[in-house]
């Protein structure tokens, strides 16, 4: 386990969630979406580049539009390692709710 | 969408520099998505705001991160250099002690140069000041002289209004001698810095009175100002104001005090007389010489149209006089005089700026000699670190951090050596200033350029020094230092640098042997030359004047002692002043005068001095016509062009003269100037009045007991002065001064280049031997001798040395032929110079190599071979 913040957590299932379109202002909006506060995108590319040093998630260069001055989008993966991080803590989380939810019954 | 959805240019750039180049694309893509989004939906002035808002966000991170990690290289790189400072002490020594002995010198020779261009720079009105000198042609021989006459300043004034002021000044004063007697109550001095001023002196240079109206106190007639230190000498701490001194016979009121005058001031008064106690402040003579004289121009006037305009105020007012000799006035700026000017009737000494260049270049070439050790032995024991280059290579190091790093390493040597420097320069600036004769003083505070300066200076050094190894040292492939144990095929080329630059420094260094090896020639050559006189154990008594009417009885008295061989009553001796007098010759009419040197003597001058009579007789007690015979040298026999000049006459003023005998061309003045024709008259009734010395010629036995009666005899008559004399071949040695000085100069800068060369010549040698020893245990395993293997190590050099000897000595010849048109009688620059600077440099050479080298030889080839 490498130990991600919940910023993080939510950075690479937004990237999941966004599929093959997951660059820094589409991963910003959808945070803002899903969590109803306003993000900024320097608050983004810190973590991004953090969890790209750490090989959890990487980069490709995709298309050039007009919007952008003609520059390119750097499109961020989720890759194996991080895929299998996710899991891990999405395993951990679920086992302590389940753990909760019994216990919660019991009391019942 | 609006078009208009780029955020500025400007501020992309901007954003750009801050970003990581990895990055910046996709980043600079969003941030410029997100501008057209927000100016979209809330308008162009919040999308910028925003962008320029993200800007200044970034700004600190990037600058402390910048800061952060080329501190941390610096420090690492620092840290490197230290460490190899102290591996390498030898090498180290020999850097650090050139380079600040290099420093040492430059910083030296910046003084200097900085005094001498500061010279009267302190006036306010110093740019607009202007001095005037007088061109002619006398008897077809040009004369540039500053003397002018007194009508002279106010008339300028009075015809051209754009001269604001004029101004004159004299050291003449009233008789032609420059020294003042000057009596307060008891109290007598000799003073050599007085001088008659116009009223408005103080208007026109900025010299600031302690005490004392400056419009008013030159204004009267009978008026002195005086210097605090003179103040000081004659009155202690009572005030010298309205007090009253006799200077030269006449009475003076004190009416101001000045400020010492600064050294670096052209002239320095101690006495300033006011012109009107002069009657000939007042003259209407034209063509005489009588002051200097300064003028005050209007800023936006030029000096050249001024002196344009001079020839019809020649013709004006000199008439027929100023055409005859082509008389015409020139100005030459105040901030000329130091440097630029040598004219006749200066008041002191001027500054040459012919020794500022030739100081600046030694300087520079000392300083480059320097910095080539530290290029030398860099790349020279390259090999030490060309294996921390490969690794540093390998983890990353870019070839401009490398370079980064070796410049550091030299900078920071350099400013090692600076700090050594100023010790040195502490420590040498009393004996620099003792030896060119000048005041001046470093002042680190005083000035707010000179700490900058030598910061500058030191960089700029340690970027000279450091640009070439660090160049070289980057330039290596990782791969190939780090696979082969051998080191990369780069020695041919460094070597080659290498012996270049051994040659450019012993090039200089056999430079400034040469020069020093003519110099000094020359003097001796002066020294010893047939002067035309006996220069030795002769006496020259000053101030006879003092004697008044019994001269010739103090003369009688001397004579008595049996010390005392000879002796005469005269107006000049060599290498003093002897005066120009206007003659007519015998047949000519008066327009068709010439002018001769004269000497007034009594009978016994030709036997005091031992002057070869050539023709005819000298002056003879038998003779009572002798008073109105003259005695001529060769030289104005020639000049006059008399085949038998005995019996010639010529007319001097109201006075015949009767040639009666010829003498030797003797050297009456420096050897810088060709001999000139002279004549000699008695000191009869009308000449009494020029008696100015007795020359007497003493045994060579008990000198000291001699003086001693002299002296008695002095005090005898009791004259206000104390007794005052000289040797005579002490006063012709001190016409030749400031050769002597140059050549002192020369032999300091001549010895540091040749130390410094050297230095750096050890430090290769003993590289060079290192890296061979294995080779030489190898060659005297296989029955090579000591001998075969010194010539093998010695070999290299002594072809550099030999061929930068063959460089210097063309160079060497026409440099110092330049300076030996400087003397009208000079010595020859013959093989023998050369052979002697070439066997010297030679000396120097295997003295400095020799050890090593021998140390080398003799090694055991076990121990060589061994420690494989």
């Amino acid at each position: 386990m490498k130990g991600l913040t919940r910023k993080e957590e939510l950075i690479m299932l937004s990237i999941l969630n966004l599929q093959r379109n997951a660059y820094l202002i589409a991963i910003t909006d959808h945070l803002s979406k899903i969590t109803g506060k306003r993000v900024s995108l320097t608050s983004v590319h810190l973590p991004l580049s953090r969890l790209e040093k750490q090989g959890l998630i990487e980069s490709e260069f995709g298309e050039a539009t007009a919007v952008r001055g003609g520059r390119r989008k750097k499109i961020y993966k989720v890759t194996k390692i991080g895929f299998e991080e996710l899991n891990e803590y999405k395993r951990i989380t679920d086992m302590l709710w389940t753990n909760y939810s019994m216990l919660s019954v019991q009391k019942e | 969408m609006k078009k208009k959805n780029s955020p500025p240019k400007i501020l992309e750039i901007f954003l750009q520099s801050f970003l990581s180049p990895k990055d910046s694309e996709s980043l600079l893509g969003d941030f410029n998505e997100m501008y057209g989004r927000i100016s979209n939906e809330r308008g162009v002035i919040r999308a910028f705001c925003w962008y320029f808002f993200h800007i200044i966000k970034l700004m600190p991170a990037y600058v402390e991160s910048k800061i952060y990690w080329s501190v941390q290289m610096f420090k690492n790189y620092f840290k490197v250099a230290f460490r190899n400072l102290k591996k390498y002490k030898g090498y180290s020594f020999i850097n650090i002690f050139g380079l600040a002995t290099g420093l040492a010198c430059s910083i030296l020779v910046l003084l200097y140069v900085y005094n001498e261009i500061s010279y009267d720079r302190f006036h306010e009105k110093a740019d607009q000041i202007y001095r005037i000198y007088v061109t002619a042609k006398i008897d077809d021989r040009a004369i540039e002289s500053l003397g002018t006459s007194a009508p002279l300043a106010k008339t300028l004034k009075d015809e051209y209004p754009e001269i604001l002021e004029t101004l004159r000044v004299s050291d003449y004063r009233e008789t032609s001698s420059r020294k003042a007697i000057v009596h307060y109550d008891d109290n007598t001095f000799e003073e050599n810095n007085a001088y008659a001023a116009d009223p408005n002196f103080f208007d026109v240079f900025t010299f600031p009175l302690i005490k004392g109206n400056p419009k008013k106190v030159l204004a009267q007639p009978n008026t002195v100002v005086v210097t605090e230190a003179t103040a000081q000498k004659y009155f202690g701490q009572n005030d010298p104001v309205g007090k009253i001194l006799t200077i030269d016979g006449k009475e003076c009121q004190i009416t101001g005090i000045a400020e010492n005058v600064p050294a670096n001031s052209h002239f320095h008064f101690d006495f300033l007389i006011s012109t009107r106690t002069y009657k000939w402040g007042n003259g209407t003579e034209w063509l005489s010489s009588r002051c200097l004289t300064y003028l005050v121009l209007a800023k936006e006037h030029s000096s050249e149209s001024l002196e344009a305009r001079f020839p019809e105020f020649v013709d004006k007012h000199l008439g027929a006089g100023g055409a005859k000799f082509h008389w015409s006035y020139k100005l030459q700026p105040l901030k000329d005089v130091h440097l630029h000017s040598n004219l006749k009737d200066e008041f002191e000494v001027n500054g040459n700026i012919t020794y500022v260049y030739i100081f600046s270049i030694i300087a520079f070439l000392i300083l480059i000699i320097a910095s080539i050790n530290f290029m030398n032995l860099t790349t020279a024991k390259y090999t030490s670190r060309i294996k921390e280059v490969g690794i540093r290579k390998v983890v990353g190091s870019t070839k401009e951090q490398l370079i980064k790093q070796f410049l550091s390493e030299s900078i920071l040597l350099s400013f090692i050596s600076l700090f050594t420097a100023l010790i040195l320069v502490e420590l040498l600036l009393r004996a620099f200033r003792n030896l060119l004769g000048l005041d001046f003083n470093i002042n680190y505070f005083g000035n707010p350029f000179v700490i900058p300066c030598l910061a500058g200076l030191a960089l700029l050094v340690g970027i000279l020094s450091g640009s070439y190894p660090s160049f070289f040292l980057s330039s290596f492939k990782p791969v190939e230092i780090l696979k082969t144990r051998n080191l990369p095929g780069v020695k041919s080329r460094s070597v080659l640098l290498r012996n270049w630059l051994i040659i450019f420094q012993f090039t200089v260094s056999a430079l400034l042997i040469i020069s020093i090896v003519v110099i000094y020639k020359q003097l001796r050559y002066i020294q010893n030359r047939n002067l035309g006189f006996e220069k030795e154990h002769v006496v020259v008594i000053k101030n006879i004047r003092l004697l008044k009417n019994q001269k010739e009885i103090f003369k009688d008295k001397l004579l008595q002692h049996p010390g005392i061989i000879n002796a005469s009553i005269c107006s000049a001796v060599p290498s003093t002043h002897f005066n120009s007098w206007a003659i007519v010759p015998e047949g000519k009419t008066d327009d068709e005068w010439t002018t001769l040197r004269f000497c007034v003597c009594d009978h016994d001058y030709f036997n005091t001095l031992n002057i070869e009579l050539v023709e005819g007789r000298f002056f003879s007690k038998d003779f009572g016509t002798d008073k109105s015979a003259a005695v001529l040298n060769q030289e104005a026999v020639k000049e006059l062009g008399w085949k038998n000049p005995i019996g010639k006459k010529f007319k001097r003023g109201r006075n015949t003269h009767t040639v009666i005998g010829i003498i030797k061309d003797f050297h009456y003045e420096s050897m810088h100037k060709k001999l000139q024709k002279m004549a000699m008259v008695l000191n009869s009734k009308s000449y009494k009045y020029f008696e100015r010395y007795i020359s007497v010629r003493v045994g060579s036995e008990n000198i000291k007991n001699t003086l001693e009666y002299m002296n008695s005899v002095w005090k005898s008559f009791s004259p206000e002065l104390p007794f005052d004399y000289s040797f005579l071949d002490q006063d012709l040695d001190n016409l030749y001064r400031s050769e002597e000085k140059t050549g002192n100069i020369f032999l300091l800068f001549a010895f540091i280049a040749v130390v410094i060369a050297s230095l750096g010549l050890l430090g290769l040698v003993a590289f060079t031997v290192h890296k061979r020893t294995k080779e030489i245990g190898i060659r005297k395993i296989l029955g090579a001798n000591i001998l075969n293997i010194v010539v093998l190590l010695v070999r290299e050099f002594f072809i550099l040395v030999v061929l930068s000897n063959f460089i210097a000595w063309p160079v060497g010849w026409y440099v110092m032929n330049k300076w030996l048109m400087n003397f009208a009688y000079k010595t020859n620059i013959s093989i023998e110079v050369f052979l002697i600077t070439g066997i010297f440099s030679l000396l120097i050479a295997i003295v400095t190599i020799g050890y090593q080298v021998i140390k080398a030889a003799y090694a055991n080839p076990v121990d060589s071979l061994r420690y494989e």
